[in-house]
């Protein structure tokens, strides 16, 4: 254990080191030193570290290749409309990283997080939204959520998310207009979120679960197969990608909510972004807390305000607000929440023994 | 700020103790001078501005009003010194503040024209409060039937601004029962 | 002799007045009075008439106070300043509204603000009250032109994309034609003017960086 202590370091825990870029790189050559100069800082969780052998860059694609799963589902949904909101988002993602990387004079390095944040950006849009709008939202994502306060790893808010929070305060009625699947044509049927007030679901509730379930409902373009994301969810937690403290606690915060108030459990789950918040935006390293406690108590926080906004809010969604204003808790969580150091004792204790 | 080099004359004026407060009040009472002077210039165009406002907003909802009165908050609108209707301001809570709507009513009590003079709801969406598809749906409707459709009325919210639609419609509702009670209870 | 001493005074008139512009500009190099800035820079109009407001009361407080410098006790002159600067924003206020109900209205609260805008106060305290009438009125004019070309650019971009164009005097400038349907409506919100705010001044000191080196 010491061994491995000295010369390597851990990526599991350690949100800096994982998704700095230039930082990823260094960590493998002079790790033990950097390692303590960093600790000091609080910039990673304590000792000791194990190297995964598995870079930042390897993590993301990993991630990008488990957003195919609410990606297929979107363009299966909606059409080839959905397609090209999802390129327009994840080109301009990847071409305002080149720009502003150029701009300030930083290597450009293809690691996969703005085309993450570009396809997450996307897959939380409603299918109609105009393409220029698509732009306007990554751009402010990669240029003013994430490259402005310092770059991957320092972005205090989730990018895609402040990407979309800027959009439906900037475009509430394009944001708020939803269609079903299946009317690709020019006189599709407006509808209303499932989680709109006004929305009353047809049918029986059996065949209602069943569209919310596969995803036949109207909705932001990937959120609406809550069967998909589970399954991407698991395969995420399985390669140890994601934590699976996160969603799951954030999800039963709302459940346990949702009894207290007496809502309809398996509605308030799968209908609206929940499950894809929990499973792709929440789970975010750099914006959640390192520490496993810390990572309770904010899902617990998401879930909470997610509740609360669905049923006291003036809005029928609250997952994107309430990961961002739980974002904005993280350095707070992080500050109070730490791990007790490897081979820490007491010091009581320690007098005891002596 | 007061140099060293003064006369002894001048250098026992400044150093006294009373000379600031002195100063302070001459100062003041030359401001409170001009300022009385500025406003007896303003006043009349001020007044007359405002009531010409209210003028021109009640002449719309009654094209017909030769004259009007204002006794308890309340606009008695005179047509050959006849009442020919009420109108009022109603106060709401909306998303993002206090929504100002003026009433009007006919002399049946029945809703004339609303019509929102100051809101600081949300540009593009609560604003469209402002718009005459959502204030004509108030036209010639009963006290009981200014409600949103949702909530058993005839009022149809904008779509994604519940909140705005609903602060004006409740609180256009209230102010109707408020005053209709008071114009009964004293005859105007 | 007396020649030499005017044309000292005129080139220090004009050193003054080009100070307060560019090398002190009260919003982007300062960073003071941001109140009014943010708040009433959501279009043109307003940010003229702001503007108009701020160097009239600027003028005014500056000469009177640059007049009373002399015969101003130390330990009354903060009192003295507020007194002379609220008299000349009340006079302001009600030239306003009687003459000019529209602007009147949509300044709304910032106009009786200007009375505790720090860039008054700042150049009554710094300037006014240790320097000559005439460069009073140098320093009045230039700060007032640095916070009215500051307030123009940034209202110039707020309105633009939150509107979709561009509005002077009730004249419509022009307008674009897709953002004008469906325009960025955060940017004549508050948190638009942060955003905008943010941004000109990371790009001033882009500039100003690249002009260094």
């Amino acid at each position: 254990m010491n061994e491995i202590n000295k010369e390597n370091i851990n990526e599991d825990n350690s949100k800096n080191n994982v998704l700095n870029d230039s930082k990823a790189d260094e960590v493998s050559s002079e790790a033990a030193k950097e390692s303590i100069i960093v600790r000091e800082n609080n910039f990673i969780s304590q000792s000791p570290h194990i190297w995964r052998g598995i870079s930042s860059a390897k993590i993301m694609y990993i991630f990008f290749a488990s957003l195919i799963f609410p990606s297929v589902a979107a363009v299966y949904f909606f059409g080839l409309r959905a397609l090209w909101v999802m390129l327009a988002s994840t080109i301009t993602s990847v071409v305002v990283e080149l720009i502003i990387k150029k701009a300030r004079k930083k290597n450009f390095k293809m690691d996969g997080s703005a085309l993450i944040t570009g396809l997450l950006l996307a897959l939380t849009l409603p299918p109609r939204i105009p393409i220029w709008m698509v732009v306007i939202g990554a751009a402010f994502s990669i240029a003013l959520a994430k490259e402005a306060f310092g770059g991957l790893g320092y972005n205090i808010f989730n990018p895609a998310l402040a990407g979309r929070a800027f959009l439906a305060i900037c475009f509430p009625t394009f944001m708020t207009q939803w269609y079903l699947p299946g009317n690709s044509g020019i006189d599709a049927v407006t509808s209303a979120s499932p989680l709109g007030e006004s929305f009353v679901a047809e049918g029986s509730k059996i065949a209602f679960y069943r569209d919310l379930f596969f995803g036949n409902v109207a909705g932001s373009i990937g959120e609406t197969s809550a069967m998909l994301i589970i399954i991407a969810g698991i395969l995420l937690i399985a390669f140890r990608i994601i934590d699976w403290k996160i969603p799951l606690v954030y999800v039963a915060t709302v459940v346990i909510m949702s009894l207290i108030f007496g809502e309809d459990i398996l509605f308030q789950v799968m209908a609206g972004g929940l499950l894809f918040g929990a499973v792709f935006m929440a789970t975010d390293y750099v914006t959640s807390p390192v520490t496993g406690l810390g990572r309770i108590v904010f899902a617990i926080g998401c879930g909470l305000i997610t509740f609360l906004i669905r049923r006291f809010g003036a809005m029928p969604e609250g997952v994107c607000f309430s990961i961002l204003v739980m974002n904005g808790f993280t350095p707070l969580i992080d500050k109070y929440i730490r791990p007790k150091p490897f081979g820490y004792v007491k010091p009581q204790k320690a007098k005891q023994a002596k | 700020m007061i140099s060293e080099k003064k006369t002894g004359f001048g250098n026992k004026i400044l150093s006294n103790k009373i000379y600031p407060i002195i100063i302070l009040s001459i100062i003041v009472f030359v401001a409170v001078l001009l300022l009385m002077l500025v406003n007896s210039f303003t006043q009349e165009k001020i007044i007359a501005e405002r009531e010409a406002k209210v003028t021109n907003i009640l002449q719309k909802i009654y094209p017909d009003m030769q004259d009007f009165e204002l006794k308890d908050d309340i606009y008695i609108i005179l047509k050959d010194g006849d009442v020919i209707g009420y109108s009022f301001i109603a106060i709401g809570k909306g998303y993002g503040g206090e929504i100002n709507t003026i009433v009007g009513l006919d002399k049946d009590y029945i809703v004339k024209e609303i019509s929102v003079l100051s809101n600081t709801e949300t540009p593009g969406l609560g604003t469209k409060i402002l718009e005459a598809f959502f204030t004509d749906q108030f036209k010639g409707l009963e006290t009981q039937d200014v409600k949103l459709s949702k909530d058993g009325g005839k009022i149809d919210a904008i779509s994604g601004a519940t909140i705005s639609s609903r602060a004006v419609t409740d609180s256009v509702r209230a102010a109707i029962e408020q005053k209709v009670e008071i114009i009964k209870s004293k005859n105007y | 002799m007396i020649e030499k001493q005017e044309r000292l005074t005129a080139k220090k008139f004009w050193q003054e007045f080009a100070k307060g512009i560019v090398i002190t500009n009260p919003v982007f190099v300062l960073v003071l009075g941001l109140c009014p800035t943010l708040a009433v820079s959501n279009s043109l109009n307003n940010a003229l008439g702001m503007s108009a407001g701020v160097i009239f009361v600027l003028l005014g407080s500056n000469i009177i106070i640059s007049l009373l410098r002399k015969i101003t006790p130390n330990l009354v002159r903060i009192p003295v300043f507020i007194v002379v600067i609220a008299t000349f924003v009340t006079i302001l206020s009600l030239v306003f509204e009687a003459y000019l109900p529209p602007l009147y209205e949509s300044l709304g609260i910032y106009l009786p603000l200007i009375v505790v805008n720090c860039i008054i106060l700042g150049r009554a305290e710094v300037f006014a009250s240790k320097n000559s009438v005439v460069l009073s009125i140098a320093d009045a004019f230039g700060v007032g032109f640095g916070f009215t070309i500051a307030l123009i650019i940034i209202s110039f971009f707020r309105e633009l994309l939150g509107t979709g164009g561009l509005e002077v005097f009730g004249k419509q400038l022009f307008s674009i034609p897709v953002l004008a349907e469906s325009p960025m409506s955060v940017f004549i919100m508050p948190p638009g003017a942060f955003i905008v705010m943010g941004l000109l001044l990371a790009l001033f000191r882009m500039i100003g960086v690249l002009k260094n080196e």
